[in-house]
């Protein structure tokens, strides 16, 4: 009998061997038989707006890092699949699919190592049986160190053993998985019923290294994209907002999305060029035209702020990767750059100084998992997010070595990747589900990130709305007739009056309740200071927030550890309220955002250590209060 | 286990340098560098083109004198060395080497190409596969919220009428849904609810159908029994699938092929035992 690795073997084999690369499909056939796609006019729009769930960050067995890691079968074709619903096989065995079909997705594979992935998968190229090559495929991570350490150098440097002395051979082969990346978007994209965007990664690392990186997403609105991508071999982040302005015109239209800013090291909202050169007035207008959004949280942790760095919160110790950074650190810790809150208090303070604000940025959450298993959050089912490097429970709960860790250049006691989690979903309010409406969602920042789950969160901000305008039938159309949606821009407040927030959240079906409802303002004071202050405006279970410390009492929701089940009467399935900022000064520049935090469930981690049956971690949470983040609503005076 | 002591035992320098010391007593157990095998290493003129060849093709330019001597020098030093490394029987049970030579076999042995299906073949495959081609049964109703455990009295009074039940009191929630598949009614409602809808009875009113919002009366306007999709729109998933059992079906021929040359013979009684009893 012929075992299943050998079957396995010998017909992935046969897959490289003779027949094309990409998967069988019509595009180099006859015309396609399917029924012509809908038109997109056709297509109902609804005004009042739908909430839809996606994943902006996913990598797939293009990314040369993924397929080290061991993703070999899961290509863009196959992430496709996964995010409407279809079951897909797992990097290390088994199956999986996701508990409800996702609304929209990019498959977002680095920009840097497209050719090389060609190059060394593909039987036909001349660099196939190279020993780079094989050790490549043989998933030797020396290489995985060796390619993305050439980005580390200055000037970058493509890997000589694939590439060549000047790396060309590596920049002819882009072609091909450029164009099956846009072929996988344009077959999957299905108006109405799912949307596909052509995306990549631009991946440049931070010159201190450690792990650094300075990551943009590059998400497209339609089938017009450049003729190739632009990744970190080519030049720093500015000069990637550069070639997307000069090459991507006419019908193309672009947004970027940084992520991570914990793994900035800071350079990010430090105020400078990625390199420490100082902005310049174009490359400032480059980013307010195309850094749109930022991505909140994801697999590498939690972004949006951390006790004692700026604030006091104490709901932002979430999930976070590092600690803070002692006097002269910068590297391997969070500084005071290092969060999405912090850096909507510096936009203000170069709104204020500058007229311009580059730090404008909405929310999403992502997973950047390398499985090619597009929004796979789960708690309960996570299986790792980089291949088989950590497909074993014990590897992820930290206590065996984790070879991307140890590859990155984070070993041993340095190696945070047991802080990481399954990452987060991205949620935006548009009129349909197509490219156009999605997009333009995005692109207007009216959007939301959740750390996994589904839950939906909405924020209108306006003047003049009485204390019980979110509740009845008409509030939305009030919130846009009267109003701008999260992401929008109020000012010129009436005289004596406040701004009002209609803000309104609902629980995921499939997750748990909802504990409470906040609002998070930042403001510049008269004299330069940036502040900030969480409310609490709807509390679950017939609580109110305190008028002192502006906080809900516990509603007492508790996790049983032995089976992970939760408190079943505790908790809200929507949480909604109008609040009035009580202490409005007209003269400010302000942010509000709106976060909502749930009932406390098991985390992965309780999970893999019953799995492994091994004891849990005792530095690392046993559960974990899963929230969504809305866009910001900023005022300028 | 202190932590610079843990991260030592990972350094693979470590590791390199202790296999070093290992192989370095087995060197010398086996007689040292005199009683090693010895001979003629020829340089042919295909050798040397071969070298330059893949020289050029990394720099895009043929080699200069020295860079040629250079890199015949190495191969020269490299064959040695697999020579010496071959006497001492180093390839045994490397089962680096073991997967290499595997891979390249297997990979020799299949070599055929996977044929395009055509388009009676795909047709004849989606006819033999209709399970796998299959849209889900979809529902299609109305449904209002209520939140709390119970159906206030005034919405409870209609269960099983046409009648206008009350508003809802919770709101967020599509009070419609169009041909939703079970997955779409997990994703609104949760599993319970998707399960509760499975023959609940059409055209009135019914509940209280519970969810994580609390209770529902549901009206189903229609139901759709799963149906097979039409060949047209199902072609590029039955492409998809045939070629990927063909690619399959090829690698088991081939392995099929291999083993009818061998004979297997089991001489661990342990294990025959094992397999006889289909224990571990």
């Amino acid at each position: 009998m012929t075992t299943r690795r050998e079957l396995w073997l010998l017909a992935l084999i046969g897959a490289w061997g003779c027949t094309p690369k990409q998967p069988m499909t019509d595009a180099d056939e006859a015309p396609a038989v399917a029924e012509a796609p809908e038109p997109e006019a056709t297509i109902e729009k609804s005004p009042l707006k739908n909430a839809y769930f996606g994943e902006l960050h996913i990598h797939t067995a293009y990314s040369l890092d993924a397929y080290i890691f061991g993703t070999h079968d899961n290509d863009p074709f196959v992430a496709y699949r996964f995010a409407k619903g279809e079951e897909v096989d797992m990097p290390g065995g088994g199956r999986k699919k996701l508990v409800a079909p996702l609304d929209f997705a990019a498959v977002t594979d680095h920009a840097e190592a497209l050719g090389e992935y060609e190059l060394c998968t593909n039987p036909e190229s001349s660099m196939y049986s190279s020993e780079a090559c094989e050790g490549i495929r043989g998933g030797d991570m020396g290489f995985f160190e060796k390619i993305f350490a050439g980005l580390a150098t200055t000037p970058t440097k493509r890997e000589v053993a694939i590439c060549g002395e000047d790396g060309q051979a590596c920049v002819d082969a882009i072609s091909g998985p450029w164009g099956r990346i846009q072929q996988a978007a344009n077959e999957a994209n299905d108006p109405g019923n799912f949307t596909a965007f052509v995306a990549w990664e631009y991946s440049s690392n931070a010159p201190e290294g450690g792990g650094g990186m300075m990551h943009r997403n590059v998400i497209f609105r339609s089938a017009a994209v450049p003729d190739t991508v632009f990744s970190a071999f080519d030049g720093m982040g500015e000069d990637l907002h550069a070639f997307l302005e000069e090459n991507c015109t006419g019908d193309c239209q672009v947004l970027t999305i940084p992520h991570n800013p914990n793994f900035y090291w800071g350079r990010l909202y430090w105020g400078k060029n990625s390199d420490g050169s100082e902005w310049t007035e174009e490359g400032l207008a480059r980013r307010v035209k195309l850094d749109r959004l930022v991505e909140i949280m994801q697999v590498k942790g939690n972004s949006e702020c951390q006790k004692g760095i700026g604030t006091t919160d104490e709901d932002c110790n979430f999930e976070l990767v590092f600690d803070k950074c002692a006097p002269g650190e910068n590297v391997g810790c969070s500084n005071d750059y290092a969060f999405v809150r912090n850096g909507l208090k510096l936009g203000l303070e170069h709104q204020a100084s500058r007229g311009v604000n580059p730090f404008k940025q909405g929310i999403i959450g992502s997973t950047d998992n390398h499985n090619g298993t597009p929004s796979d959050t789960k708690e309960d089912e996570f299986r790792g997010h980089y291949g088989t490097n950590d497909m074993d429970p014990e590897v992820r709960l930290g206590l065996k070595a984790n070879p991307t860790a140890e590859a990155m250049g984070m070993s041993g006691d340095d190696d945070p990747t047991k802080l990481y989690n399954p990452g987060g979903i991205a949620g935006v309010w548009a009129e349909a589900n197509t490219r156009e409406s999605i997009w333009d969602a995005l692109h207007r920042k009216e959007t939301f990130g959740t750390s996994g789950t589904r839950t939906k969160i909405r924020l209108f901000g306006g003047f003049g709305w009485p204390a019980d305008a979110h509740a009845g039938e008409g509030w939305v159309k009030r919130g846009y007739d009267e109003g701008v949606p999260q992401g929008g821009d109020l000012s010129a407040a009436p005289e004596g009056q406040a701004p009002s927030f209609m803000v309104w959240s609902m629980r995921d079906p499939n997750s748990a309740p909802l504990a409470r409802l906040q609002i998070i303002k930042g403001w510049r004071t008269a004299d330069g200071e940036l502040e900030e202050q969480t409310f609490d405006v709807a509390c679950s279970d017939g609580g109110t927030p305190d008028p002192s410390t502006h906080r809900c009492p516990d509603n007492g929701a508790t996790v049983n550890l032995e089976d992970c089940s939760i408190s079943q009467d505790k908790g809200a399935s929507t949480l909604a309220t109008t609040w009035t900022d009580p202490d409005f000064d007209a003269a400010q520049h302000a942010f509000y955002y709106a976060r909502v935090l749930e009932n406390p469930v098991c985390r992965w981690s309780m999970y893999d250590a019953m799995k492994a049956g091994v004891e849990h971690p005792a530095d690392l949470p046993k559960t974990i209060r899963e929230r969504a983040w809305s866009s910001p609503i900023w005022y300028t005076p | 286990m202190t932590g610079r002591w843990r991260r030592l035992v990972r350094e693979p320098l470590v590791h390199f340098f202790a296999a070093g010391a290992l192989l370095f007593v087995l060197y010398t157990a086996v007689g040292g560098p005199e009683q090693a095998s010895s001979g003629e290493v020829v340089v042919d003129q295909a050798r040397v083109e071969a070298l330059r060849a893949g020289f050029e093709r990394l720099r895009s330019r043929p080699p200069n004198h020295e860079e040629l001597q250079a890199l015949v020098d190495a191969w020269v030093e490299e064959e040695i060395l697999v020579r010496e490394a071959r006497a001492l029987g180093l390839q045994q049970g490397d089962t680096l080497i073991r997967r290499r030579l595997a891979q390249k076999m297997a990979w020799i042995t299949q070599g055929t190409d996977v044929e395009r299906p055509t388009e009676d073949e795909l047709r004849a495959w989606w006819a033999d596969h209709p399970t796998d081609y299959t849209a889900p049964a979809t529902v299609s109703l109305r449904q209002v919220a209520y939140g709390g455990e119970t159906l206030p009295p005034s919405a409870a009074a209609v269960v099983g009428s046409t009648a206008v039940p009350p508003a809802a009191t919770v709101e967020g929630l599509p009070a419609v849904l169009q041909d939703a598949d079970s997955a779409g009614l997990v994703a609104t409602f949760g599993e319970d609810f998707a399960t509760r809808l499975d023959g609940l009875p059409t055209g009135t009113w019914q509940g209280p159908i519970r969810s994580p919002f609390g209770v529902h009366l549901v009206l189903v306007t229609e139901r759709a029994a799963p149906e097979v999709v039409p060949f047209a729109q199902a072609r590029p998933h039955v492409l998809r699938d045939l070629s990927d059992a063909r690619t399959a079906a090829a690698g088991e021929a081939a392995m099929a092929r291999l083993r009818e040359r061998y004979e297997v013979r089991v001489t661990s009684d342990a294990y025959a035992r094992t397999v006889a009893e289909g224990t571990p």
